[in-house]
C-alpha cells in the first residue's frame, strides 16, 4: 500500500499531465528552453497550489537540468552568498558537469531575513545558468524595497491563476480511478469549488473524504473539511440577529464553524441596514469598531487574550439594535469585491513604483504624488498619451486614466 | 494503587483510541479511514478549547505508529516554541531524519499552530513539502484565519466544533461512575454550563469534588468553582459595584502584593466573574471594554496596580 501524500503520488510526471495555467506552462518552458545567460531570470508570479514550484522541477528535469533550490530554512545555512555565485558563474557547457538551475523559492519569504540581499542579485545579474524565483504575494514586488531588482527587465514575469474548477473537478476525477474509489461527479464539483482554484488544497480535501471509502456519495458526505465558510456564516448571523443577549449570541459564534472574519464581515455589511434612529446605528457600529480594535490588537501584538473582548463587543452588536425586522441579509460587498479591488491596488502600485523610479520620488500615495497630473495629461494630450505609452508599456497606460475614472468605485456584477 | 497510576484525570481519560473520541463524529470517520489507510496528508485541525483536537491528534498517530508511537512521534507547542530558529533546527531535523522501519511515516504534531509568527509558518512551508516521504504535520489551532494560506493550501482542513451538552454529561457520568463518585444529573449539568462545553475543564471541576469528597451536584459544583477561582475577586468586583472604591482597592492590593497573582490574572478572573454575572448586558459591556483596554495597557508594560485602580473607579461610578 502506497503511503505517499496524494498531493506527491498525483504530481504530474509529464508536462502533459500538468493541469491549468497552459499558457504560463508553455512560456516558461520556451523561456527555459532557449536559455541564454542574456536571459537572465524568470519569476514565477501565482496564489499557493498552483503548480509553480511542480512545473520548475517538471521542466527542468524534462531538459535534464539539477534544481539547487534554495529556500527560508537553508539560505545563509547549507546555501550560502559564496556557493550560490560559484553556482551561478559555472559554465553550463564544462565537460562532465550537469546543467544546473538556481531556484529561488518564495522570494519574498526565503530573502526576508537574509541580510546580503543586495549582493546576491548583484551576483545573480551576471549568471550563466537560470535563475527563477517563484513567488505568492505579488504586492510584495511593489512593497517591498529589496525586490526591486525583480521589476526589472532582465527578469521574466510569468504569472499564474487559480485553475479552474472544472479543471480540477478532471483531475480529481482521474485520481478517484486510479485509487478505484467511485465518487459522485457532484461531490467532486463540491471539492473542487470548495478549493477555490488551489489545487494542492483540493487533491488533499479529496484524501481526506475518499481515502479508504469504496463509494462516495453526496448524500453521504459530512463536510468537515471546508475551506470556505461563508455558508457557515450565513446561518450564524442569522442567529446572531435574532439572539437576546451577549450569552446567547456568544454561543452561537463559539458553536459555529465560520472564521471570525467572515461573521463580522456579514455583520458589518448588515447591521448598519436596518432601518433605525442614527443614534442607535452609530451605538452599534461603535461596538463593531470596538470589536475591530480588539481584534487587531490581538494579532497586531500578538496579545491573543484580547479576542475576547472582540467577540464580546461583536456579539453585543445586535442586540444594540434592539427588536428587528426580518431583513435578507447581504453578502458582504467587502468579500464580494475582495479579489476585484486588490487587483486594482496591485496594478496602481505596480504603476506607482515604476513612476517613482523615473520620476526619483517617492511612491506611497496615489492621490498626493505626480499621478493624477499624469493621468490628466494621458488623456487630454494624445502625444503625451502615446509617449507614456511606448515609456511605461500599454498596461500603465490602461492603469493611469483609471485614476481619473470615476466610474472604476461603481461596484460591477 | 500502583505508585506510576495516572493522577489527572484529564489524562487518565484522555481517550487512547480514535474509537473512544466523544463528539465530532464526521471528522473522526474520517481520521479513522487515515489510519486504516496508514496514510494521511498534512492536517490542520480547527476548533475551541477543550474538544478534543490534540487527543484526536494523539489517537490517530497511535492507530498509525502502532507500538513505535514513542519513536514516530513529537509534539510541540508552537506558542512556547514559536520562534523562528525552532522551525529552522528543531522540526526539521525531526522532519527529515529517515524512518524506522516498521512505520510509514513519523508524525510531527504542532499545537496551538496559530500562536507560530507569520514568519515562522512561513519557514514551514517547505519543510513540510520536502521531508513529507517520512513525516507528515498535524497542526492545531483555535483560529484558522492565523494560519497563513500557504501552510492551508498544504493540508487538509479539519473543523471541530463544541461538544453537545449530551456528550459531555455521559462522558462525566462515565468517569463519576468509574471513580465511584456520588452525583446527580443535575451537578453533571451544572459542570458543562459552568465551561460551556470545555471538556478538559469539566474534567478537572470533577476531579476538583472528588478530592474534596463531594457529591456532585448543582451547589456543590458552584462552591468548588468559587474557591478555585479566586473568591478575593468575586469580593472586589461586589465592593466597586456597590460603590465602595476603597475597601475594594485595598482588597486588591492584598491579592496583588500579600498573594502575589500577576495582575494580568487578576483582569482574566475578572473578566470570567463579569461575563458570569447577572449583570445587564449594558452594564457588563461597559465593563468590559474598559477591562479590554486595562488587559491591553497591561501587556504593553504599564503599571498594573493604577491600571486596576482605574477599572474599579469605572465599576464604582457605573449606575445601575
Amino acid at each position: 500500500m502506497s503511503t505517499a501524500m496524494w498531493t506527491v503520488k498525483y504530481a504530474p510526471k509529464t508536462l502533459e499531465e500538468f493541469v491549468g495555467n497552459k499558457q504560463a506552462k508553455t512560456a516558461f518552458y520556451e523561456w527555459l528552453d532557449k536559455w541564454t545567460p542574456k536571459n537572465r531570470w524568470a519569476l514565477l508570479i501565482g496564489p499557493p497550489g498552483v503548480g509553480k514550484t511542480t512545473l520548475v522541477y517538471l521542466v527542468a528535469n524534462t531538459l535534464g537540468l539539477d534544481v539547487i533550490e534554495v529556500n527560508r530554512e537553508n539560505i545563509g545555512v547549507s546555501v550560502t552568498l559564496e556557493k550560490l555565485s560559484e553556482t551561478a558563474s559555472t559554465t553550463a557547457t564544462l565537460f562532465g558537469a550537469s546543467r544546473k538551475l538556481i531556484l529561488i523559492e518564495e522570494v519574498e519569504v526565503t530573502l526576508s531575513a537574509f541580510t546580503e540581499t543586495e549582493r546576491l542579485f548583484e551576483v545573480l545579474k551576471n549568471t550563466r545558468v537560470p535563475v527563477v524565483f517563484t513567488m505568492n504575494d505579488q504586492d510584495a514586488l511593489y512593497s517591498n524595497r529589496k525586490l526591486y531588482y525583480l521589476r526589472q527587465e532582465y527578469c521574466t514575469q510569468i504569472k499564474f491563476d487559480r485553475v479552474r474548477s472544472d479543471q480540477i473537478q478532471g483531475l480529481l476525477g482521474k485520481i478517484c480511478r486510479s485509487e478505484g474509489v467511485s465518487v459522485e461527479q457532484e461531490v467532486l464539483k463540491d471539492i473542487a469549488e470548495n478549493a477555490g482554484g488551489d489545487l494542492r488544497a483540493a487533491i488533499n480535501d479529496l484524501q481526506a473524504v475518499c481515502s479508504g471509502e469504496q463509494v462516495v456519495r453526496s448524500s453521504d458526505i459530512n463536510w468537515v473539511t471546508r475551506r470556505d465558510t461563508q455558508i457557515y456564516a450565513y446561518k450564524t448571523v442569522l442567529d446572531l440577529i435574532r439572539s437576546q443577549s451577549i450569552y446567547t449570541a456568544k454561543n452561537i459564534v463559539t458553536n459555529s464553524v465560520a472564521d471570525w472574519d467572515t461573521i463580522y464581515a456579514w455583520l458589518a455589511e448588515n447591521l448598519p441596514a436596518y432601518p433605525k434612529p442614527p443614534e442607535t446605528i452609530q451605538e452599534c457600529c461603535d461596538a463593531l469598531s470596538k470589536a475591530s480594535v480588539y481584534a487587531y490588537r490581538a494579532d497586531r501584538f500578538r496579545v491573543y487574550e484580547q479576542r475576547k473582548f472582540a467577540e464580546d463587543f461583536m456579539c453585543y452588536a445586535p442586540q444594540l439594535l434592539g427588536e428587528k425586522p426580518f431583513r435578507k441579509l447581504e453578502f458582504p460587498l467587502r468579500l464580494k469585491y475582495l479579489s476585484r479591488s486588490r487587483e486594482i491596488r496591485m496594478k496602481l502600485n505596480a504603476l506607482s513604483a515604476m513612476l517613482s523610479d523615473y520620476l526619483h520620488t517617492s511612491e506611497n500615495s496615489y492621490v498626493d504624488s505626480d499621478m493624477p497630473f499624469i493621468a490628466l495629461f494621458t488623456s487630454v494630450d494624445k502625444t503625451f498619451s502615446e509617449w507614456f505609452e511606448r515609456r511605461f508599456g500599454p498596461e500603465a497606460a490602461k492603469t493611469i486614466v483609471r485614476i481619473l475614472d470615476k466610474g472604476e468605485h461603481t461596484p460591477i456584477e | 494503587m500502583s505508585s506510576d497510576e495516572e493522577m489527572i484525570w484529564t489524562e487518565k481519560y484522555r481517550p487512547k483510541k480514535l474509537d473512544d473520541l466523544v463528539g465530532n463524529d464526521a471528522v473522526v470517520l474520517r481520521l479513522k479511514q487515515f489510519a486504516r489507510q496508514k496514510n494521511m496528508p498534512h492536517c490542520l485541525f480547527i476548533g475551541p478549547a477543550g474538544v478534543g483536537k490534540t487527543t484526536a491528534a494523539i489517537c490517530l498517530s497511535r492507530d498509525i505508529l502502532g507500538e513505535h508511537f514513542r519513536e514516530g512521534y513529537l509534539e510541540l507547542n508552537a506558542s512556547s516554541d514559536n520562534r523562528i530558529d525552532v522551525v529552522r533546527t528543531q522540526i526539521k531535523d525531526y522532519a527529515r531524519t529517515t524512518t524506522f522501519s516498521g512505520i510509514p511515516f513519523k508524525i510531527l504534531v504542532l499545537d496551538e499552530a496559530d500562536n507560530m509568527t507569520p514568519e515562522a509558518q512561513q519557514a514551514l512551508r517547505r519543510t513540510m513539502e520536502i521531508y513529507s516521504n517520512v513525516c507528515r504535520f498535524i497542526l492545531i489551532a483555535n483560529y484558522s484565519n492565523r494560519i497563513i494560506e500557504p501552510i492551508q493550501s498544504r493540508c487538509a482542513v479539519f473543523r471541530f466544533t463544541r461538544l453537545s451538552k449530551n456528550d459531555v454529561v455521559e462522558r462525566l457520568r462515565y468517569i463519576a461512575e468509574q471513580e465511584g463518585l456520588k452525583y446527580d444529573r443535575e451537578g453533571l449539568e451544572a459542570i458543562y454550563d459552568e465551561h460551556q462545553g470545555d471538556l478538559r475543564m469539566c474534567i478537572n471541576t470533577l476531579q476538583s469534588l472528588a478530592v474534596l469528597n463531594k457529591k456532585v451536584d448543582k451547589q456543590n459544583v458552584l462552591e468548588v468553582l468559587g474557591s478555585v477561582y479566586l473568591a478575593d475577586i468575586s469580593q472586589i468586583i461586589d465592593l466597586s459595584l456597590e460603590g465602595k472604591f476603597n475597601d475594594a482597592r485595598r482588597k486588591l492590593q492584598d491579592v496583588l502584593y500579600l498573594k502575589a497573582i500577576p495582575p494580568e490574572d487578576v483582569v482574566r478572573q475578572i473578566y470570567r466573574e463579569i461575563v458570569k454575572s447577572g449583570l445587564p448586558d449594558k452594564v457588563k459591556v461597559e465593563v468590559l471594554g474598559y477591562l479590554g483596554e486595562v488587559e491591553f495597557r497591561l501587556v504593553q508594560g504599564s503599571d498594573g496596580e493604577v491600571q486596576l485602580d482605574a477599572l474599579l473607579a469605572k465599576m464604582a461610578s457605573i449606575k445601575k
